[in-house]
């Protein structure tokens, strides 16, 4: 029971962390889904936090006792193992022939990647069937309101406000690409955070 | 051996827009990201392709059926090089490539080869073993 808090502590940086990494790649989840994409964009995303949280909590409870923890406070050692969860789990024990890693990064990464790939696969449909919809707009309306979302994005720097502004007006009169390809692309520009990536 | 990546704006753009590479992106997504027009996007993927830093493929049960493009491991090395950057680096920059942290076993050092990417101009991009 003691152990009960510190396990949490340490379940729950490690889930803070696997968040923001997550909301770094995908931003936030598209909100016009339908139910049943929408339950598996949940299950995946908050699947995999739940995971990592658990996870860190059970390795809080495998480390703690040992030598190089002892005399620090169990909420430090919830708080470092919380916090330093990613890095320990990519630990490399060895390397065998042929440079092949030993340990449980490849674990890791491979259930990362599964995890990514399907979370992906489900805002990109989504992306890909609204930017369609949006797209039969005319390219002067497109070209305004996303023009106006850049104006009013107080995210961007004046630079950057100029920069997306100029490129906005680079692919609305962009002669080398079919129209139906810059209509999608301001679609795009418009529905999704890849405006703020660059 | 080591290794010498020249790479220009345009594919420094695209190849931070592809991320950690876990996610596949297409060519009119990257352009949004990146902030080039459709054509210099696809000439920098497949630029990126070619140096082998990333990958593409037509997905054949997906909805969407678009060329989708991901970074690979070598491209995925170079991204995070990156990173530490805001924006491309200045044209005659050069970065060096830090690998992952080598286990003991993988000791010395040596065994690691010390690869760097130059920023060059536009039109200039190449891969050269020195």
């Amino acid at each position: 029971m003691e152990s009960l808090l510190p396990f949490a502590l340490a379940a729950f940086i490690a889930a803070s962390l696997t968040y923001c990494d997550l909301a770094a790649v995908f931003h936030t989840p598209p909100s016009g889904l339908l139910w049943r994409p929408r339950l598996k964009l949940i299950a995946w995303w908050w699947g995999f936090i739940l995971a990592n949280g658990v996870g860190a909590g059970l390795l809080f409870l495998a480390l703690r006792s040992k030598d190089y923890f002892k005399g620090l406070d169990e909420w430090l050692i919830a708080s470092l193992i919380g916090a330093g969860y990613s890095a320990i789990v990519r630990l490399k024990f060895t390397t065998l022939p042929n440079a092949t890693p030993l340990g449980f990064e490849a674990l890791y990464e491979g259930l990362k990647t599964i995890v990514h790939k399907r979370i992906n696969l489900i805002v990109r449909e989504w992306r890909m069937e609204q930017s369609q919809i949006l797209a039969q707009a005319d390219m002067g309306q497109l070209r305004q309101r996303a023009l106006l979302m850049v104006g009013s994005d107080s995210l961007l720097t004046n630079e950057e406000r100029a920069k997306k502004s100029t490129w906005i007006e680079q692919i609305t009169g962009d002669k080398d690409t079919p129209e139906p390809d810059r209509k999608r692309i301001l679609a795009i520009f418009i529905l999704t955070d890849l405006r703020n990536q660059a | 051996m080591a290794e010498r990546y020249a790479l220009n704006s345009s594919q420094v753009a695209a190849l931070r827009a592809l991320s950690e590479g876990i996610v596949e992106r297409s060519a009119l997504e990257i352009a949004v990201s990146a902030g080039l027009l459709p054509k210099q996007a696809l000439a920098a993927l497949f630029a990126l392709e070619k140096l082998g830093l990333a990958s593409s493929w037509h997905p054949v049960t997906g909805r969407t059926g678009e060329h989708l493009f991901a970074l690979n491991d070598e491209g995925q090395t170079i991204y995070r090089a990156l990173a530490s950057f805001e924006g491309t680096p200045p044209v005659g920059s050069v970065v060096h490539l830090r690998r992952k942290f080598p286990s003991f076993s993988g000791w010395p050092s040596s065994s690691q080869p010390a690869s760097y990417v130059e920023i060059v101009p536009e039109q200039l991009e190449t891969t050269l073993a020195v």
